[in-house]
């Protein structure tokens, strides 16, 4: 019977050679060739427990501030030994994408069971650290900025010891320095695992619904490294706790005052404003990004923030469980978010997929950016098999048509989107230094990817912020928000934030990058800083990384 | 298990589709079954006793590889949100012709198997092939209308919505094709009309996520009490209806 049944199915699987068209978003595998060959950890597979399949996250950053992105995975560990995993990894990019495995010389020496990371330069001193989220109690790597990190963790004031998924930096008060925001999950024992569940016909371990959830965690930044917790104090402890997973910090109205974007799985997300008098209280529902267009809490997981209607205003993309179709939710201003999934051509595409990380990014320099998905299941293979689902999963890549998304066929494109795995979080960047993204990507216990891409077709351009300011401790401008060519009228304006806390639980570099398509004359870059100063930086050549700095103080 | 070396059960579908097409237009299916097991094997599929109905199918198409018991192990799959295994036997009873019952219904469920396992082409000509067999139904017109939506087409998507319409007796019928007819005036930033639109759907079948899609156009339109209202029937309807997405 199997055989009958595997012989139709060979039979008439995908065509793969069908199309004669090019390759339009060719992306090469040069991990090994870039030293960056490592297996994660995370648990087991097949999973066993929810523990197992949450975790994957990456940061792509500069630590050094030698200008080119480093690399560190965090790492999860095993159920035996969930305190006390094969550790965290970092890798120094020596220039030209090869890297050096620093993990020892570095002082990292983290071994707990690690889950999301938030990168900024959070003291001001030019080199950007790392606050590393666990079960168990969450790490702040600060770096020496000659490749070592210092550990802080509850001499920093972060005391809590709970799952934690992921965290984001952000100027919360509004006084110039970065907060910090962590998302918690569930109250999990690996010891005492709640019981087994059912799903779909099939036996499936329990959680998260069903487990009592873990209320998130907000600091305050003190100066000097020092911080204080004010979830309470700051309105954020006025919800039910829930199961987070993703957050975002950004200033989603304009208004100069950033918001808090909240991903929870399998219930309403948050989006937090913050009142005159400094308290925060949740808008999602109101606002109409808490549900999807029907009404319903979703299992988001990652978050991706563009501009998809060039209106300035940031639109938030998340990914979603299988048989739930991934949901952007359009900006319309005033506080409104709609829906449009289905209108913009991502609902039904995504059904057969769990998505994971995801980002907007403009990967052949076009000046339009595609939207990518990087996907996997969280059962067993046996399990999603007896559901006709895929344990391994190939990304999802939209491009822009019009007003719409539209996949790019797997089987007519890069051999990248043919491949299924069982990814969780990727990271995206220049590393290479050729203009375009790469992409660092991360499988569930599986192997770290690096992807280069190879589409050299347009022209682009790269912008890094330094506010020089004395004593400016955001000094990377985290936050803001860049227009390209303000003035021009261009046919889809092009507008990037500079925030944290996108893809899955993970840190991308906090650069605006544009593709520029045939126009390789100069553009103009306006700024509009955390603080809510705009500032035009004009006659900007392309294909260059340009680092703009803030005007001083009038 | 083969199942995941193998990409989906999809390329040459279409093909397939066109070719099966002919026979189920010029032959009508067999009022009843010409098997007696079919009988046992419909009530076991009836009370949901899923891994009972499987055994009795699989010996079945073991047997003899009749259409009907892949048409029914199809069926059984897809009750079951398992799309991607119901497509390679909808394939088999596809390719048994109109020899079952109801045979031409396997067109329309393919289609529903082929959508959810995100092969939308070859779920839109699914379903064309069912509005071909059944020119009076609603059901083709309205899937189409919503692959339509999700492509851009919404001229093609009003008309096929508006089709159904006429066609579906039903009042939830109705309100769900109401309730998409407001998406489409969403779409084209015409509030007044969605609003109407949703008005009409949720008189006519009340419905949690009608009531919800009502409340954010109120919002819209600056009419908060009335955003607030759908908003409390939303809730209580959710709530009494006690819906569940299955995770």
């Amino acid at each position: 019977m199997r055989g009958l049944i595997g012989s139709v199915l060979c039979g008439t699987g995908l065509a793969l050679a069908a199309c004669s068209e090019a390759e339009r978003f060719p992306m090469t595998d040069v991990t090994r060739e870039a030293g960056l060959e490592m297996t994660l950890t995370s648990g087991r597979t097949p999973a066993s427990q929810l523990l197992e399949v949450k975790g994957g996250s990456l940061a792509l950053f500069d630590s050094d501030a030698d200008g080119d992105l480093d690399v560190l995975v965090p790492n999860g560990a095993t159920l035996e030994s969930p305190t006390l995993g094969p550790g965290a990894r970092y890798f120094e990019n020596q220039g030209s994408m090869k890297f050096i495995d620093r993990t020892q010389s570095g002082a990292l020496n983290l071994r707990a069971w690690c889950f999301g990371c938030a990168v900024a330069d959070v003291d001001g001193d030019g080199f950007e650290d790392v606050f590393v989220t666990c079960w168990g109690t969450n790490v702040f790597l600060r770096s020496l900025g000659d490749g070592r990190f210092e550990h802080l963790g509850p001499d920093a004031g972060f005391e809590a010891s709970h799952w934690s998924t992921a965290a984001c930096w952000g100027d919360l008060d509004g006084d110039g320095d970065l907060d910090l925001y962590v998302a918690n999950y569930v109250v999990f024992d690996p010891g005492s695992p709640p019981e087994p569940t059912r799903f779909r016909g099939a036996d499936v371990f329990g959680g998260p619904v069903g487990l009592p959830a873990e209320p998130d965690e907000v600091y305050e930044n003190l100066g000097a490294g020092e911080f204080r917790e004010v979830s309470a104090l700051w309105g954020f402890r006025d919800v039910p706790a829930s199961y987070g997973l993703g957050v975002s910090i950004i200033d989603v109205d304009g208004d100069g005052v950033n918001e808090v974007i909240v991903g929870n799985d399998s219930q309403a997300n948050f989006l937090f404003r913050r009142d005159p008098a400094g308290r925060f209280e949740d808008e999602g529902q109101s606002s109409g990004i808490g549900l999807d267009e029907n009404g319903w809490g979703q299992a988001t997981m990652g978050i991706a923030i563009g501009d998809v209607n060039g209106d300035r205003l940031p639109d938030v993309f998340s990914t979603n469980f299988m048989a739930d179709p991934n949901t952007l939710h359009v900006n319309l201003g005033a506080g409104r978010f709609e829906d449009r999934s289905r209108r913009m051509g991502l609902a039904l595409e995504s059904m057969a997929s769990l998505g994971w990380a995801c980002a907007f990014l403009d990967l052949d320099l076009n000046g339009s950016e595609e939207l990518l998905v990087f996907n996997g299941h969280v059962y067993a293979r046996t399990t999603t098999e007896s559901m006709g689902w895929q344990h391994s999963q190939q990304p999802l890549l939209h491009e822009r048509v019009d007003q719409r998304f539209v996949r790019v066929n797997p089987a007519c494109d890069a051999g990248w989107l043919r491949e299924s795995h069982c990814d969780r979080g990727a990271a995206f960047g220049d590393l290479d230094g050729d203009g375009d993204l790469d992409i660092l990507v991360a499988e569930s216990n599986g192997p770290l990817r690096l992807l280069r891409n190879d589409a050299r077709r347009g022209n682009w351009m790269i912008v890094q912020l330094i506010d020089d300011r004395e004593g400016a401790t955001n000094r990377g401008g985290l936050g803001a928000r860049l227009v390209l060519d303000p003035e021009k009228g261009s046919r889809v304006e092009q507008t990037r934030w500079l925030v944290g806390g996108m893809s899955y639980q993970g840190a991308s570099p906090a650069r605006a990058h544009f593709g520029l398509g045939a126009d390789s004359g100069s553009h103009a870059v306006e700024v509009l800083w955390p603080d809510g100063r705009r500032q035009l930086f004009a006659d900007l050549a392309a294909n260059q990384v340009h680092v703009l700095h803030r005007e001083p103080a009038r | 298990m083969l199942l995941a070396a193998c990409a989906p059960a999809t390329d040459g579908s279409i093909q397939r589709l066109d070719a099966a097409l002919p026979r189920f237009q010029s032959e009508d299916p067999p009022a009843k079954s010409v098997d007696e097991r079919a009988a046992a094997i419909r009530l076991l599929l009836g009370q949901a006793r899923w891994k009972s109905a499987q055994a009795e199918l699989e010996r079945w198409w073991q047997s003899e590889a009749a259409g009907e018991a892949a048409f029914l192990l199809g069926w059984m799959h897809h009750k079951q949100g398992h799309f991607a295994l119901a497509l390679p036997w909808l394939e088999r009873a596809l390719a048994a012709g109109p020899t079952y019952p109801k045979a031409r219904q396997v067109f329309f469920l393919f289609g529903r198997c082929l959508q959810e396992s995100g092969h939308l082409k070859e779920a839109r000509r699914a379903y064309e092939a069912d509005g071909l067999l059944y020119p009076e139904g609603g059901d083709s017109p309205f899937r189409l209308a919503l692959l339509d939506f999700e492509e851009g087409q919404l001229v093609s998507c009003e008309a096929r919505l508006i089709t159904a319409l006429e066609r579906f007796d039903t009042p939830r019928e109705k309100a769900k094709v109401l309730a998409h007819l407001a998406d489409l005036h969403l779409a084209r930033d015409e509030l007044g009309p969605a609003r109407a639109r949703l008005e009409e759907c949720v008189k006519l079948y009340p419905h949690y996520e009608a009531f919800y899609k009502l409340s954010k156009v109120c919002a819209r339109l600056g009419d908060e009490a009335a955003a607030q209202a759908a908003l409390e029937q939303h809730r209580y309807w959710r709530e009494r209806t006690q819906p569940s997405r299955g995770q």
